[in-house]
């Protein structure tokens, strides 16, 4: 090609480019500033803070000066002070219960056993609303399965969230494909909260398969397939103070460690690639000092700390939960998929081999 | 990722606007394909700013708009080699002419050179350059995305292409009219 030398100057361009330093703005100087003077006047708040509750509680321990006063001293109705708040102090690269079930699994492998409740959470299947048996494949567009998280019971479990959940396409018992989720979802509803396939995705050409680093199309034929939902709930200091401090608003799809942004680019309040990272609303973890003043990075360790109302993390676990297939008929493109039956029908023995229906299964679909 | 995407806005639009074409492509195309990765998340990337550019910021004008280098001031005409101390008559605007100490620093470079010839373009002339030149897009392919007829992109390219060509020393002007297949894709 007669241009090389235009395009290597191009390209030299490009990465000259690439190479400038940012300097960071007049305004973004002062609002650092701004901030460290907030940190340290919090810090010494709270030190005070903590001195003055260190001498009540020595002296209601000591009853002050008479020894025999603190006798009569009737009981505090709380048995341990508290002002309600705690912190959590998580990786900048976030805990392992962000990777999703997913992630585990590939094509080839053997279809994981339906575990469709764990921890008073059920993953279920059900034809999406929008869709019923018999339906022409004609409405475009309409979901067509839906996996569905509820509470089985009505105890409370504080914020409970999701890595995302998925989806396996199953024949014969083994993986043939996968389809995508919804991503992370720091405070899942778990009064029959749904993760939709819509119809676009639910062909032979939605399908990929991954090998945890790159997503490949699964290059499946059409026919009759399982699908099933897989999906990792869980609950942790660090998704109830991400949940309070950010919210479902923004992308929390870099919250996934699978999913860095930039892995070249160091994430720290105040520095370029935070407000870079901004107008973009990505949840990122280094960045939560610009969100909220009770964050605090210390970059040594590598960890962020956060505080968070601890009246909405009642029980840390992690569970990943597989629901009951579902039978479905995937077209190709021109089409779509027609779901043949609601995984109920099929009753409490599974038509395809590599599931074992458990006692779950059965007491389920009775 | 964000770093090149916006780093590659900037050949085109400014400081600012590279930073949010690029944010805006990135959670697009982020948003619609949560599978894509490395290679293939950035070309998608750069492809959806470019889009974004092509009906944005570096839009064509219409044929019959005001060309946007028609508005700025004529390039000034090349000074006549003269004896330094002969008295010759000279544009007005030659008084103020900066010395060669004045002169923007740029200049001894070939990047240098290029940067300032591409800031005297318009925004989607810029645009059609660095997709030719540095994306190795298609003469049909940049009319699609500019979203103008084929002959209208070659002459766009034919006239952008001398001032850039010409700071990095390359004498060969492609022929844009040439059949799709003599452009090499290059991807980076």
């Amino acid at each position: 090609m007669s241009s090389n030398n235009l395009h290597d100057a191009f390209a030299l361009l490009l990465r000259a480019n690439q190479g400038k330093k940012a300097g960071l703005s007049g305004v973004a100087v002062r609002t650092i500033r701004r901030r460290v003077a907030t940190r340290w006047t919090g810090r010494l708040g709270a030190l005070v803070a903590v001195g003055i509750l260190g001498m009540v509680a020595l002296h209601g321990v000591g009853g002050g000066s008479d020894g025999g006063h603190s006798a009569t001293v009737p009981a505090s109705p709380i048995a341990t002070p508290t002002i309600g708040f705690a912190a959590a102090t998580f990786p900048l690269t976030g805990g392992p219960e962000f990777v999703t079930a997913l992630s585990a699994l590939r094509c080839g492998d053997p279809a994981p056993s339906p575990h469709p409740v764990e921890h008073n959470l059920s993953l279920t299947l059900r034809l999406g609303k929008a869709f019923a048996l018999g339906d022409q494949p004609a409405s475009q567009g309409l979901p067509t399965v839906e996996a569905v998280v509820r509470e089985v019971t009505v105890a409370n479990q504080g914020a409970v969230a999701t890595s995302g959940v998925d989806f396996l396409l199953i024949q014969d018992g083994v993986i043939r494909g996968m389809i995508s989720g919804e991503g992370v979802k720091l405070a899942q509803n778990l009064e029959g909260g749904t993760v939709s396939i819509p119809r676009s995705q639910m062909l032979v050409d939605g399908a990929f398969c991954s090998d945890g680093q790159q997503a490949t199309p699964a290059k499946i034929a059409p026919g009759t397939y399982d699908l099933i939902a897989v999906g990792r709930l869980f609950s942790t200091a660090e998704s109830v103070a991400l949940s309070q401090t950010v919210g479902d608003t923004v992308n929390t799809m870099y919250l996934n460690p699978n999913y860095s942004t930039d892995p070249a680019a160091l994430y720290l309040p105040g520095i370029y690639n935070c407000k870079q990272a901004r107008p973009w609303g990505a949840a990122l973890r280094g960045c939560l000092p610009e969100i909220t003043n009770s964050a605090v990075v210390d970059e040594a360790r590598g960890t962020v700390t956060v505080t968070y109302r601890a009246k909405d993390f009642v029980d840390q676990f992690s569970a990943v939960l597989v629901s009951d297939p579902m039978t479905v008929d995937l077209v190709a493109s021109q089409g779509a998929a027609v779901a043949t039956s609601d995984w109920r029908s099929l009753g409490p023995v599974h038509p395809v081999e590599g599931f074992k229906v458990t006692g779950d299964l059965a007491a389920a679909s009775a | 990722m964000l770093t090149w995407l916006t780093a590659w806005a900037r050949l085109i639009v400014d400081e600012d606007a590279a930073v949010g074409v690029a944010n805006q492509a990135v959670t697009r195309v982020a948003s619609r394909r949560k599978r894509l990765r490395g290679t293939d998340l950035k070309l998608a990337a750069r492809h959806e700013a470019a889009r974004l550019l092509a009906h944005g910021m570096a839009a064509a004008p219409s044929d019959h708009a005001p060309h946007a280098r028609a508005q700025a001031p004529a390039a000034e005409p090349p000074a006549a080699e003269v004896d330094s101390d002969a008295y010759a008559p000279r544009p007005a605007s030659h008084i103020y002419a900066p010395s060669p100490q004045e002169r923007d620093p740029r200049e001894q470079t070939t990047i240098g050179r290029l940067e300032i010839a591409l800031e005297k373009l318009a925004p989607y002339e810029r645009f059609a350059c660095v997709s030719y030149f540095l994306d190795g897009v298609s003469t049909d392919a940049i009319a699609s995305l500019l979203g103008v007829p084929r002959e209208r992109a070659v002459r766009i390219l034919e006239g952008a292409a001398p001032s850039v060509a010409r700071a990095v020393g390359e004498d060969t002007i492609p022929d844009f009219a040439a059949a799709t297949d003599e452009v090499d894709v290059v991807t980076r």
